[in-house]
This record gives structure tokens, sequence and C-alpha cells, in this order.
């Protein structure tokens, strides 16, 4: 297999610490089918048709978007590419400090499993930043950043950092080139979150659709006494999509909640159908009363594949903890493929755990039901397609003034509509 | 009611099969607009694939005989068709769907009738005011409305959401597939009420139920109760009858008409 050095060469114009991150990633290696994480997700023959060919234009690329030249690609942070200043008061942007605290949260947030991809994006992002929310703050406006799809590849890396009592809401949008590009395109996020005391993070992750996309997204969470991160995730499906969450709950009562509402249609051009997607969440109890709460909920197209890797430890001492883990999957037809493991590791018994698996079709009595109502069998799937990935945001308290949920739910009404627009639910 | 107009329904020699096996076995069932039909018949007899025979639902095939609606061939319409004809079927065990409003989907229902009629869509705001109306009239707790369609529900809030649907989409014949099972005494009495207030001149009813009880609760007496037996019609008469089923069984009446 190809190794990381010829696929993500360290370009002679990176700093020290940015080749330190990258000379890690290589030292850890390319994963393959038998690490187990990626047993189902294996990168033959996948990767190196992404970015072997393209190996040169890395240091190009990153030269033009240093050079605010590269409008299509990259980072954007207010529809602007990011600089370093601050554009919203309380909120730091901090391009220099990243790679070290960056490198130490995924290290921390990783159980031994190999994942070489946040390291990557931390020594090859063109714009690796600091998101800094001081102690108090409370950060009103959501916060967007925007990643494109390009022909070259696109690496960001990101360490949000909230103080004590800190709040932010943040949009982490994956979306395709305005002018489409010509070849598929590797966009690698790491995300890195310390979240303080007290503090609060909403975070919607919106994956557009990009028909050729190939996205690895790896998220390192730490949190802190009673700090909570809220993460929903909507994805319109790429042609390979890989989420890997970390969460460190170090911090007595955080919590966790994390939701996510996937769409796995066939693409438009029937060339390229297909939609794989991995998500793979690893969530680590250490302290006592701490909390998570996991759904995923993935509706499934005829050429879609599915795996849901979950995974709750329970330190020892860490006692009244209560862990829910579910990845629900609607198979719309049958070769739609869904393969979900959620595993839970206890150390003792104060916990009040649970984990579950639910993999269904479309029901031919609900559809029946809707119809006789008057409801076309088009309406009819999509009633039941929508409400099956709805049921993963309802239990928000719906503010209609709330500007993130707004985004929210305008990213979920996109991945339905993707069903419609590929005609998969005739 | 003079018989020589078109039957709002009429069925024919019907004969189905569910997974090949022949369940409705020769059905004749002729109903005139306004009229309202009684079915009653032993579990198993096929009265609720009768229902969905005429409603359309998949995997239930009709291998003779024919079921007009308003003189029109149901048999070659699909289920939404069928709705939009004019059919409505009241579930025996409607279905739920989560993830969808309650009223998000009555909305839909009621918009899509009102497009057919060439009629402005109602906004959510003016929908909701139609639906409290109409929840009110049965009456139905207004928290169902806000929940999932019929998740959750019991038995008889499923059924009480049948009748408001019923309500909503004024249709031309309704049948209802034993809407009095699982309800309370109070619930069945509003239910009767409910049923008795959407009759006009023009729609008809089939009411399929096990109990004497919805019949007396109607403040007009049903115009025929047939008895259902191994996938036919095997006696008809007026009200009495199902009186008479009440104090006999199913078993004296049906070897009697044997
Ligand atoms: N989908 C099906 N597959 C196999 N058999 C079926 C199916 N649907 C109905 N049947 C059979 O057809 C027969 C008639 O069933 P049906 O539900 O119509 O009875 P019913 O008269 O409505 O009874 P009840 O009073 O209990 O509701 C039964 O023997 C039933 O098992
Ligand atoms: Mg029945």
């Amino acid at each position: 297999m190809t190794d990381l050095a010829t696929l993500f060469p360290a370009g002679s114009g990176l700093d020290p610490r940015r080749s330190e991150a990258l000379m890690a990633a290589q030292a850890l290696g390319l994963p393959s089918a038998q690490d187990e994480a990626w047993r189902w997700s294996g990168l033959a023959g996948r990767l190196a048709v992404l970015v072997s060919s393209e190996s040169s234009s890395v240091a190009k690329g990153q030269g033009e978007v240093l050079a605010g030249r590269q409008e299509d690609a990259g980072i954007v942070l207010h529809g602007r590419n990011i600089e370093k200043h601050s554009l919203v008061e309380g909120l730091k942007l901090n391009q220099q400090e990243v790679c070290a605290p960056f490198m130490q949260l995924v290290a921390q947030a990783r159980h031994g499993e190999k994942n070489p991809f946040p390291l990557v994006a931390a020594g090859l992002a063109e714009n690796s930043f600091l998101l800094e929310v001081a102690s108090g703050q409370k950060i009103r406006q959501p916060q967007k950043i925007t990643l494109t799809n390009a022909s070259t590849p696109t690496h960001a890396a990101c360490l949000v950092r909230l103080d004590e009592g800190a709040e932010l809401d943040l949009i982490w949008r994956i979306a395709p080139a305005q002018t489409p590009t010509a070849q598929a395109a590797l966009i690698n996020y790491g995300l890195a979150i310390e979240a303080g005391a007290g503090s609060r993070l909403r975070l919607l992750l919106a994956e557009e659709e990009v028909p050729d996309g190939f996205v690895s997204g790896g998220l390192a969470l730490s949190l802190g006494e009673a700090a909570q991160i809220e993460i929903l995730r909507c994805g319109n499906g790429q042609r390979f999509s890989r989420l890997e969450l970390d969460a460190n709950l170090c911090g007595q009562d955080s919590y966790l909640r994390f939701r996510g509402a996937e769409s796995l249609s066939d693409a438009k051009d029937s060339q390229q159908s297909g939609r794989h997607s991995e998500t793979v969440l690893r969530v680590l109890h250490k302290a006592v009363r701490s909390r998570s709460s996991l759904l995923c909920k993935t509706a499934v197209g005829s050429h879609g594949d599915h795996i849901f890797q979950g995974r709750a430890e329970i330190a020892e001492g860490a006692k009244e903890v209560e862990a829910a883990m579910t990845s629900k999957a609607l198979l719309l037809s049958d070769t739609a493929k869904s393969r979900n493991k959620p595993e839970l590791e206890i150390c003792h018994d104060d916990v009040a755990c649970s984990h579950g698996v639910a993999v269904s079709d479309l029901q031919p009595d609900m559809l029946f039901y809707l119809r006789s109502r008057g409801l076309d069998e088009v309406s009819a799937r999509r009633a039941v397609v929508s409400g099956f990935l709805r049921e993963a945001v309802q239990d928000d308290a719906v503010l209609d003034e709330d500007l993130f949920v707004q985004q929210a739910q305008a990213a979920l009404e996109a991945s339905l509509l993707q069903f419609v627009s590929s005609g998969e639910l005739t | 009611m003079s018989k020589s107009k078109t039957p709002v329904l009429e069925v024919r020699g019907l004969h189905a099969t569910v997974e090949g096996e022949e369940i409705l076995q020769g059905v004749d069932l002729s109903i005139q607009a306004g009229e309202m039909h009684v079915l009653m018949g032993p579990n198993g007899s096929g009265k609720s694939t009768l229902t969905n025979v005429l409603a359309g639902r998949e995997g239930y095939e009709i291998t003779a005989g024919e079921i007009l609606l308003d003189g029109q061939n149901l048999a070659v319409l699909s289920p939404e068709e069928r709705a939009w004809a004019g059919l409505f079927l009241g579930f025996q065990y409607p279905s739920a769907v989560e993830g969808l409003a309650n009223t998000t989907f009555l909305r839909e229902v009621v918009n899509g009738k009102r497009k057919r009629e060439g009629k402005e869509p109602l906004d959510p705001l003016a929908f909701l005011r139609v639906l409290r109306e109409e929840i009110a009239k049965i009456p139905m707790p207004e928290h169902l409305i806000r929940r999932n369609l019929n998740v959750g529900f019991s038995g008889g809030e499923k059924k009480l959401n049948e009748i408001l649907q019923l309500a909503l989409l004024e249709p031309r014949l309704a049948v209802l597939d034993e809407t009095d099972s699982g309800l309370d005494l109070d619930a069945l009495r509003n239910v009767a009420s409910a049923i008795h207030r959407q009759r006009t001149p023009e729609r008809s009813f089939l009411l399929i139920t096990h109990y004497q009880r919805l019949i007396g609760a109607l403040e007009v007496a049903p115009d025929r109760v047939h008895i259902f037996a191994r996938g036919k019609i095997v006696r008809s008469g007026d009200a009495k009858l199902a009186e008479q089923l009440e104090q006999q069984g199913y078993d004296a009446l049906i070897s009697e008409a044997a």
C-alpha cells in the first residue's frame, strides 16, 4: 500500500510544528483493513486514486490560499478567508498556536486507535487556526466555517477552546465547489475541542453533497466539569465519508449529545453511484455523573453503504454515569447496506448504560396507510424518510428565532431533498 | 332511497386471494348514497380483507368480480387514486410514523385534497383553526395533534385520530373497520355521535363492528346489517339482525343461513 509520506509529503514551507504533526502522522502510518476501526472502510484503492496524482499540487494549493488567490477552495469564515484577526468580539483566531495543543488533544483522545488523518490535517492545513472564546463570553451569532471541495486536497485543522463558562454556536460546513471540479478530491479536517468548566458548545456539522467527495473528519473532544457539547450532524452523502469522534468526558457532570441525520442517496450521475459512510464514535467517561447520549439515524439508498461503530467506555471510579448509544438505519432498497457495531465497556456497576441498533425497511403498511389518505407514493415515502431523519432533532427545544436551529433545520431539509432529487423515492 | 340511482359502492361476485389463499369468496354488496351499512362477522371471516381489497393494499389480489365506486372501477386504481375518488378507510390497526408530526401530516392531507378541488392551500395558522374546531367536535384531546402520527397513541386514541381524518377528508364512502374496538364507554358514545354528524345525503358508510353497542349508540339506526362468514355475506337484514346476533351468536345465524 502507498505510504503516507508519498501521499502527503511535508512541504518545505511548513513550520517545525506542522512538520512535527505530519511526522507523527507518518509514524502512525496509513490504517489498513487489519485495524479494527477501519475494517469496513479500507483505503486500499480509494485514497491513492484521489491524491497520489495530486501530491505535487498540495504545496501549490497551500500557496494559493495563503496568497489569497484561490477563491473556491480553502476555509471561509463569514465569507472571507480566515485572517489573523478577530471577527467577533470575544472570539480569537490564531493560526500559530494550533499545532501543539491540537496534537496533544488528538493524542489524548485516541485510545490507541489509528487515524493519522487529523494529524495530516494539522500538518498540512492551509489555514490551521484556533477559535478561542474567553471566559464567560457568550457568542450569540453562530460562527460558520465552510470547507469547499476543490481539485486539490483541502486540509483543515481547528482547535476550539472554550474557557470557563464560555458559549459558542459553531457551524462546520462541507460544501461542493461553486464551479464543479473535474475530479474527486479529499476534504480532510481535524477539529479538536476543549470545553472548559461550565462551557457550552453547539456544533452543527453540515456535510452537503459532494458527489465525488472523499471526506475524512476527525473530532477530538475534551469536556471539563459541567461542560456541555451538543453536536448535530446532517450529512448528504459523499462518495466516501468517514467521521471519527473521540470524546473524553473528564469533568464531573459533563454532557455530550450527538445526533446524526444522514442520507446516503444515490448520486445523480449514475457513473458515480454509491455512498459509503462510516461513523465511529468513541466516548470515554472518566468522571462522576458524566453523561453521553448518541443517536445516529441514517437513510440508506440502493447503493449506500452505512457503517456505525460506537464504543462507550466507563472508567473505574466514574460513578453515576449515564451513557446511551443508538444507531438506526432505514434501508430504502434490498441492496442498501448497514453494518452496526455498538460496544460497551464498563468497569463497575453504578452506571446507566444502553445501546441499541435498529435496521429496518420502508414498511409497506406505513406507506399504504399514508397513501390511503391521498398522499401519492413519492410523498408517502418522503414523509416516512423525513420523519425517520427528523427524529434525530426532534427532542431539541425548537426556538424559531434561534439562528442555529434554523440552520440545522435547513441542513436537514437539504439532506431530504437529496432523496427527492435522486429519484429514489419513486 | 331510490334503487334506480347508481350506488355509491357496488361489489359484485368479488373473490380475492392473500398470499395465494382465497379469502374473499364471492362478496356482493351494494350501498346507496346516504346509506349506512353494518358488517359483522366472526374473527378471521375476511372483513378486514374486504376493506384492504377495497383500498388497494399490496398483496391482495382480485381473482374474480368487480368493485365500483360511483360506477368507477376501483381495481385499476392505486391506493391514493381510490382516496381521491372518495374512498376513506378507517383502519382496524392504524400505522404509526415516527418523526411525522400529526398536524404536518393532516395539513398535507387536507391541502392535497384542496388542491385537487382547485382551492387555495391553508397556511399553518388557518389549518390549525380548522383542526381545533374539528377536534373540539369529536372531542379528542388536543395534545394528540401535537404528537407524531399515532406514535405512542393508545388503541382508543388511534381510533379518535381516524375519526378526525374522516371529518377532515369528507369522503364519499367511509369504511370504518372496528373503529369502536378499544374505546371506553364515553369515547364510544362520542365516536358514535361523530359518525352520525358526518352523515350527509351523499355520503355512505360501511361500519365493521363486533358489537351491538355501537349500533345502539347511533342516533339513527343503520339501513342494513350484513353477516359476513367464510369470505362472503351470508345474511342481510335491518338493525334487528344485530340484536338477534347479540342474543344468539354467530353459529346459530350462520348455520341457519347455510
Ligand atoms: N397478509 C395476510 N397473510 C396471510 N393471511 C392473511 C393475511 N391477511 C389476512 N389473512 C387471513 O385471512 C383471514 C381473514 O382475515 P381478516 O383480517 O380479513 O379477518 P377479520 O374478519 O377482519 O377478523 P377480525 O374480526 O379478527 O378482525 C384470516 O384467516 C387471516 O389469517
Ligand atoms: Mg378485522
